[in-house]
């Protein structure tokens, strides 16, 4: 079996990780600088530092290996007569499928600046399966609390003046009732 | 509720930088996030702050009408609301889902026209699901 084809990242604090390239290309953002050629002595990423870069690593192994291991264990189902082989087959893809969830699941239960961290890295790098994932983890986080307690959760200024605030929460009533 | 809390304004220093990042995400990313919200949810935060694109974000991300609270398990918005919600926003809408009883509730009246009514206005152009 080849091994398979890597490619070499560099953070903004000048950390080198190599992966593979069925990890790296899960970002849309370095699949074009490799389709362009940009590759040579490594792909920087200005906007990610090493901490941030290897969080989204980890996650773009997990899941190009699920995939990896999907299409093969689909492959084995299909070429497999004995129908021994292929449901032994079906159960690890099932099983995969469970753990990508808790795996996902537990992967965003991080601190808030963990978090935006993510964000940033996962809309820069175009990683748009991350970036679902942790938007819904921050909708989680905001949904059925009041104003308040989402400025106290995230930290977010409150620079209306009481009659404007009361203006807005009057125009959009149904909302607060 | 309508209580500013001012009192906070005047201790942020160096926790300021790193306790304001949320407002410091694109436009697009907070957007895709009001959107992933429930309909009253979403709406609440336009009221967060003023300064930061809060204030229109709701009404510039794509509207999610989803008048049942799976979370909760219950209705949360009374259908007399959906006119009010869909005149206060400009659209496009993303998804409006209204569960059976809310329907069969409402049909008093001239059910066909008021749902009539409520695809046309412009809250909802553009509609990517629709759920009844």
């Amino acid at each position: 079996m080849a091994s398979p084809a890597m490619v070499t990242l560099i953070s903004s604090d000048d950390a080198r990780f190599e992966v593979t390239e069925a990890a790296a290309t899960m970002s849309q953002t370095i699949r074009h600088m490799i389709e362009d050629g940009c590759t040579d002595g490594g792909i920087p990423l200005p906007n990610v530092p090493a901490r941030t870069l290897a969080k989204v690593l980890e996650y773009c192994n997990k899941h190009a290996a699920a995939t990896a291991a999907e299409s093969s264990a689909a492959g084995g189902a299909a070429a497999g007569s004995d129908s021994g082989s292929s449901s032994s087959a079906d159960s690890a893809g099932k099983d995969d499928g469970v753990d990508l969830a808790s795996f996902d699941k537990a992967f965003v239960e991080v601190d808030t600046d963990t978090l935006y961290d993510l964000l940033l890295a996962a809309n820069y790098l175009d990683v748009k399966t991350l970036l679902d994932l942790c938007c819904q983890k921050v909708a989680d986080m905001i949904r059925g609390k009041t104003p308040e307690q989402i400025r106290q959760t995230f930290g977010i200024k409150n620079d209306f003046s009481p009659e404007e605030e009361e203006k807005i929460r009057k125009e959009n009533q149904w909302a607060f009732e | 509720m309508g209580v500013v809390s001012g009192a906070k304004r005047g201790r942020r220093s160096e926790e300021e930088e790193d306790e304001e990042r949320l407002d410091r995400l694109p436009d697009g990313v907070l957007g895709d996030i009001v959107c992933l919200l429930p309909t009253k949810d979403g709406a609440r935060t336009q009221v967060l702050s003023l300064s930061s694109r809060w204030r229109h974000l709701w009404r510039s991300a794509p509207l999610n009408v989803d008048l049942y609270d799976r979370s909760l398990s219950r209705r949360h918005i009374p259908l007399s609301n959906i006119s009010r919600i869909l005149s206060s926003h400009p659209g496009p809408g993303r998804r409006l889902s209204i569960p059976r009883d809310y329907v069969l509730e409402g049909c008093d009246e001239d059910c066909s026209a008021t749902l009539d009514a409520w695809l046309q206005s412009p809250a909802l152009n553009n509609l990517q699901e629709l759920e009844l």
